[in-house]
């Protein structure tokens, strides 16, 4: 995988995901923009909040949940609802000033999006296996009967 | 051939019609045995119940591919049934291969006669007989050598029937080719001066288009017209002289066959150097070509006899093939163009007539597989009904299968013109590498069938439209998949309709693979 070295680095499980279906070449393009669209996302979660992790007092991480939840139900869901429509709305950008929490959520949003991908990506490998062994079969069982039908050789 | 076909009677309630007194005619074979398959001069039996057993397992594996195609069965549940029966297959053939018994029902007597020969100042040779090998060679001259065969089955001499086979060498103007035009033309001055002037507008009409019709048949014999050529065939072998012999068998509980075939036959082997065109006539006992530098051209005239189960192979060849009306089974490494039209059923595997339930059924054959490797300068195929496996084509691709199943596979890029592969009722399976999926736009479109790919929808999207045909003027539905195109306006999947009828047509369009089947399944895949 082709990241710059001065990125912060992907989450190796990610990075894992996107490197095995890569390697099975099935739907390179989806690969292709799901690895971009990470190495964005993960651009955007290190540089607008510094970190996406919370520190502090138990108290403040009830807070934090607290506003995330709220924010997963309001803004999360007309981000999300709008990512279904255009597949990867999340347009985070360095010179945007989210806060660090509703940084947090749009980037898990844009990652589960990039989950899906890679899971369609997953899947199309399965298509793909699918498709090509029943193709190969019906041509198995083809060149089968034309085997065992024909008996020229006791001509 | 057809005087042939309906000269073999095929008997299969054999028991009910076999008169006692007719029984010392038949050639015996051992009891409850029945036909594999026939020799030129007998037949292959093996225990029938053991035929039996394999004919139906055969049956089994033709049920699961119709499953297959339906989607009754998983690619899962496929492959464990086909793996169990082609190893019961396997034991089976084994099991009749150690059990089969040859039965003669006639002698063979052979001999063979040769001579060679230098090609005219044309370079062109045509050779009229029933069974053909070409092969290309360095030699200076044409060697030919023929094997002459001849059946008895009454201890009689046979000498004077060997004689009667044997090779004739002519150079001179190619007959079958038929006239010019200016021959034509001077024929057609005088009818009309003596006899055309009794005949009214109507009739003279009707005259002209049977003219026409007759010029129009001997259309591919342009460049043989009016060339002196040499040309090479085999005496003995026409219908009047090559009479024939019956051959009649019974199994005693089993199976039995009464039919006829001719008493003589020659097999033609040619070797020739390299040169501008050889046209091969007849030929339906079985042809092999092989290596050889030149146009090839092979018509399916003049033919005494046929095998519907011979061979029929081009294998090498540097130069162009034009074959019409010709079974041909296998085209490999052909460094040219083939043009193919072969509209008429060669699929005998299985056919038959039989009563049933008070129904008289007449069922047709296997499909005849064909298989075309290996071609540089492009192929224009036009089948009936065959199996088409297509595979590592150069050029352009025009292909129409009517009814039967064609599968194509692209490894490189194709060249950037308009393909096409159609069909009215077969399925298409085409599989693409990377290198041919990027090379040229796809189009895979149906009426009445189904449509698979997995490519994805970002590059390979769907559709369905309605419109009118511009082919028969009638309202149609489409469906399938075409190759996505960036910043497209939403109403250019409208612009296909036109193309639908083009591709038809074959006439003008864009370059593109054009995949059409009217109601077979398209499958566009992913190599």
């Amino acid at each position: 995988m082709n990241v710059d070295q001065n990125q912060p680095p992907l989450p190796a499980e990610l990075i894992d995901s996107i490197e095995r279906i890569r390697q099975q070449t099935a739907a390179p393009e989806l690969v292709a923009k799901a690895t971009s669209k990470a190495i964005e996302l993960n651009l955007s979660a290190n540089s607008s909040s510094g970190e996406v992790r919370m520190h502090g007092a138990p108290w403040l991480y009830a807070t934090g949940i607290a506003a995330s939840i709220v924010l997963a139900t309001s803004f999360g869901f007309w981000t999300y609802k709008f990512a279904i429509n255009t597949n990867y709305p999340v347009q985070l950008h360095n010179d945007v000033n989210h806060s660090p929490v509703a940084t947090s959520s749009l980037v898990l949003v844009g990652y589960r999006k990039v989950d899906e991908d890679l899971d369609r990506a997953d899947a199309k490998v399965g298509d793909l296996s699918e498709a090509l062994e029943l193709a190969g079969l019906r041509r198995e069982i083809q060149a089968t009967l034309d085997e065992y039908y024909d008996w020229s050789d006791g001509k | 051939m057809r005087l042939v076909i309906l000269a073999v009677v095929e008997v299969l309630c054999f028991s009910n019609i076999l008169l006692a007194d007719d029984w010392d005619s038949y050639v015996k074979a051992p009891p409850n045995h029945a036909i594999l398959s026939e020799t030129l001069n007998g037949w292959i039996f093996v225990p029938e119940e053991l035929k039996d057993v394999y004919d139906n397992t055969l049956r089994r594996l033709e049920s699961l591919q119709s499953e297959l195609e339906d989607g009754r069965v998983t690619a899962k549940e496929a492959k464990a049934e086909l793996a169990k029966l082609k190893s019961r297959l396997k034991l089976l053939r084994q099991e009749i291969e150690a059990s089969r018994v040859e039965v003669q029902g006639a002698e063979i007597h052979e001999q063979t006669e040769s001579s060679e020969f230098e090609l005219g100042p044309e370079k062109r040779m045509a050779i009229t007989a029933n069974h053909v090998r070409v092969i290309g060679w360095d030699g200076p001259k044409v060697k030919v050598e023929l094997k002459k065969l001849v059946l008895s089955s009454d201890k009689k001499p046979v000498d004077d029937e060997l004689k009667a086979v044997s090779i004739v060498h002519k150079h001179e103007m190619a007959q079958f080719a038929g006239q010019t035009d200016a021959q034509w033309e001077a024929q057609e001055a005088e009818f009309m001066a003596k006899d055309g002037v009794k005949l009214n507008k109507e009739q003279l009409e009707n005259r002209r288009k049977l003219v026409d019709e007759v010029r129009q048949s001997r259309a591919h014999y342009r460049e043989w017209l009016a060339k002196e050529i040499d040309q090479l065939s085999i005496t003995g072998l026409d219908y009047s002289s090559n009479k024939f012999i019956e051959k009649k068998v019974k199994s005693d509980g089993g199976g039995g066959r009464i039919g006829s075939v001719r008493q003589r036959y020659g097999e033609l082997t040619v070797y020739v150097p390299a040169c501008t065109s050889v046209c091969i006539r007849g030929a339906r006992r079985g042809l092999h070509v092989e290596n050889l530098s030149a146009s090839l051209m092979i018509v399916d005239e003049d033919s005494t006899d046929s095998d519907a189960r011979g061979e029929f192979n081009v294998v090498g060849l540097h130069g162009n093939l034009l074959c019409r009306d010709f079974p041909l089974r296998t085209v490999f490494d052909v460094e040219g163009r083939v043009k193919i039209e072969s509209t008429t059923e060669f699929g005998v595997e299985g056919a038959g007539t039989n009563h049933h339930d008070g129904l008289r059924n007449m069922t047709p054959g296997r499909p005849f597989k064909v298989d075309l490797r290996n071609v540089s300068k492009g192929v224009e195929l036009h089948y009936g009904r065959v199996q088409l496996n297509l595979e590592k084509l150069g050029g352009t691709i025009n292909v129409v299968n009517e009814f039967g199943d064609t599968h194509l596979v692209l490894d490189a890029p194709l060249v950037d013109a308009a393909h096409r592969v159609t069909s009215y009722s077969g399925r298409i399976d085409v599989e693409l590498s990377d290198a041919a999926w990027q090379s040229i736009p796809v189009l895979a479109v149906t009426n009445h069938g189904g449509a698979s790919t997995n490519f994805g929808r970002e590059v390979f999207d769907d559709f369905h439209i309605s419109g009118q045909d511009k082919h028969d003027q009638v309202r149609r539905d489409w469906s399938g998949f075409r190759t996505v195109v960036a910043d497209e306006d939403r109403r250019a999947v409208f612009q296909l309709i036109p193309r639908f009828s083009a591709i038809m047509d074959n006439s003008g369009r864009t370059g593109g693979l054009d995949i059409l089947t009217r109601s077979g399944t398209v499958a566009v895949l992913r190599k």
